[in-house]
């Protein structure tokens, strides 16, 4: 009777320790599907940083965007808008100055067409224009004189620490 | 599957089957005899012949304590005329009750035939399941096989005749007699048998009022020529015992040989003479069993639940340490990049969403918008701004017409335009709009106004 009595109460005193056992095992094994998932979305996160970057990588390739320190990039800006003097009309809008890390000035541009195929001719390298960025605000066409005038912005983003 | 063992003591004469219980049914293993139970593993009944059973009928208040009912009985039972014997053993059955006090049968047995019997050793009792007479063992024997009938079983051995009438699981009434020793023969026998079974009979019918539907001979009772006799004076039918459907492998000549040996597996508790304090450790030993049984499983279970559980942490572990090495090795690849370093990421970064920007926002966009009523109007002049978040036209138009006609067909024009821009939630206005009728012109200025994509 003793003996059976011990094996009873060491059964359910086993018993309880095995289920106790099960229940904080079922807490760590719930703590590593927290855990697993969290690996799972980091390694979401990552593919798709990573697919970012490749992307990025991509446009900066295509688009040939150089990597200009400020005074590459001023003399860029300049340059470029000694070129359209030779293409256009200039006037400044607005004056030569740096925004963070770039540098901007606001202009006019005009210029006289015959037809629309004239005007998509002038306009196409502005438009496609990486280094400096034409930003074209306005555009103004008198079909009675020809005319035709942008309102633009050149803009050379250039390396450096924001100031 | 459990093994069990039913004994018949009388006097020095010791009987015995050892049966296994299968789905419900008894099967005989082998028969013993003379040869006292010691050696015996499994469940143990015995039924012990003991002629002089007590039986009365007591009434005692209503009480719900086991422990107070029998200390009662007890009690009233030895105030009884012709008891002499104390301590004893007793079992009961509640029969009737009247306005709280209830009629008990009582049937008791001295307590030493028990205590002090050489033929029950310690250890044997110690796996005891019931402790009954032969007289109820008989009476599960006609239970057995007439469930729903009077039977009046009479059992004849060596040693006693034993004569029980039962309904069902109810001992109506039980005469116990030695056989005599000057029993030599046969002839003798059976007269004593005819002159003790036909009396009690009479009493029983006439005296008890009990109708036996059935006569049940067993033992010595069935070998003599009672049979013819007892039909006569009873009126009643009469049958031998046939082994019952619950015993298996067992023959008509060993269930007559072993009958009380057979009876006694089939007792129920309710007529069992343990003490009290044996039958609590019984109670408690049944207990212990079936808790150890059912606590081993629990524990299987809960070991298969352990075992699995770590296996899957194992796998979940192994499958996260995998997870982080490749979280890990792909970060520092990542990191290692020259085109991530600072400042040259946020440089390049920078320059290309400020080119998508300008490019979105290029007032050049909205000419495929608005270019059919760019064409339709020929218009002096145009603009195409940007303000804010939307894209801006102002159009100027002056048109000279042959006549209105052509006037009012051309401002028709301009306003399906307009209106097919409204549809696609490009708004306009009309700022100004002059007709000269004499000269036949038309001056009109329109703004448009889009969002940006």
């Amino acid at each position: 009777m003793k003996l059976k009595i011990t094996f009873f109460l060491s059964g359910i005193f086993l018993f309880s320790y095995g289920f106790f056992t099960f229940l904080a095992l079922g807490e760590a094994h719930d703590y590593l599907n927290e855990r697993k998932n969290f690996y799972l979305k980091m390694n979401r996160e990552l593919s798709y940083k990573v697919e970012k970057i490749e992307k990025l990588k991509e446009v900066v390739s295509h688009e040939n965007i150089q990597v200009l320190e400020e005074r590459k990039a001023l003399e860029k800006l300049l340059s470029k808008v000694e070129k359209l003097k030779k293409t256009y009309n200039v006037d400044i809008a607005e004056d030569l100055r740096k925004e963070g890390n770039m540098w901007k000035v606001d202009l006019f541009l005009s210029f006289k067409i015959s037809n629309s195929k004239e005007a998509i001719r002038k306009m196409k390298p502005l438009v496609e224009e990486t280094s400096p960025l034409v930003d074209i605000k306005a555009i103004v066409v008198d079909r009675e004189s020809g005319e035709v005038s942008i309102k633009a912005s050149l803009i050379q983003p250039f390396v450096g620490r924001e100031e | 599957m459990g093994k069990i063992a039913g004994f018949s003591i009388s006097e020095n004469r010791i009987k015995g089957v050892f049966l296994e219980r299968r789905r419900g049914k008894y099967f005989l293993k082998r028969t013993v005899e003379g040869i006292p139970p010691t050696e015996i593993s499994g469940e143990i009944y015995i039924s012990y012949l003991y002629i002089d059973l007590i039986v009365e009928t007591v009434e005692i208040p209503l009480t719900k304590d086991k422990n107070t009912r029998e200390i009662l009985l007890k009690r009233q039972l030895s105030e009884r005329e012709g008891i002499t014997a104390s301590p004893l053993l007793i079992t009961y059955k509640e029969i009737g009750i009247v306005e709280n006090r209830v009629t008990y049968k009582i049937y008791a047995i001295p307590s030493e035939i028990y205590e002090k019997n050489p033929n029950i050793p310690s250890h044997i009792k110690k796996n005891l399941s019931i402790f009954t007479l032969p007289q109820f063992a008989l009476a599960a024997i006609s239970y057995q096989l007439f469930p729903d009938k009077t039977v009046f079983h009479i059992y004849a051995d060596e040693y006693s005749l034993l004569m029980v009438v039962s309904k069902g699981e109810n001992i109506l009434y039980i005469r116990s007699l030695p056989l005599p020793s000057f029993i030599e023969n046969q002839e003798v026998l059976k007269d004593f048998l005819k002159e003790n079974v036909g009396m009690t009979c009479a009493f029983v019918i006439q005296r008890q009022g009990i109708k036996p539907d059935l006569l049940l001979l067993s033992g010595k009772a069935a070998e003599e020529d009672l049979a013819q006799e007892l039909k006569e004076s009873t009126h009643s039918a009469i049958a031998v015992p046939l082994v019952p459907d619950i015993f298996e492998g067992v023959s008509a000549t060993t269930f007559h040989l072993f009958l009380t040996s057979f009876g006694s597996v089939l007792v129920k508790e309710d007529y069992d003479f343990s003490p009290s304090q044996e039958k609590e450790k019984r109670k408690i030993n049944r207990f212990l069993k079936k808790g150890i049984i059912f606590v081993t499983l629990l524990l299987i279970t809960v070991l298969i639940a352990v075992v699995y559980r770590v296996y899957t942490i194992k796998e979940k572990m192994k499958e996260m340490e995998e997870l982080y090495s490749v979280v890990i090795s792909r970060t520092e690849k990542v990191v290692e990049d020259p085109f991530l370093e600072e400042p040259l990421f946020s440089y390049y970064l920078n320059y290309v969403n400020l080119l998508s920007e300008i490019r979105t926002k290029n007032p050049l966009n909205f000419l495929t918008e608005v270019k059919d009523l760019l064409k339709h109007s020929q218009a002096k002049r145009y603009a195409l701004l940007r303000k804010g978040n939307n894209f801006n036209l102002i159009l100027q138009i002056e048109k000279r017409f042959s006549g209105l006609t052509e006037m009012a067909l051309f401002r028709e024009r301009i306003y399906v335009e307009l209106k097919k821009l409204s549809k696609r939630g490009i708004a306009y206005k009309i700022d100004r709009e002059i007709k000269n009728l004499e000269e036949n012109t038309l001056k009109m200025e329109i703004s448009v106004e889009g969002n940006l994509p």
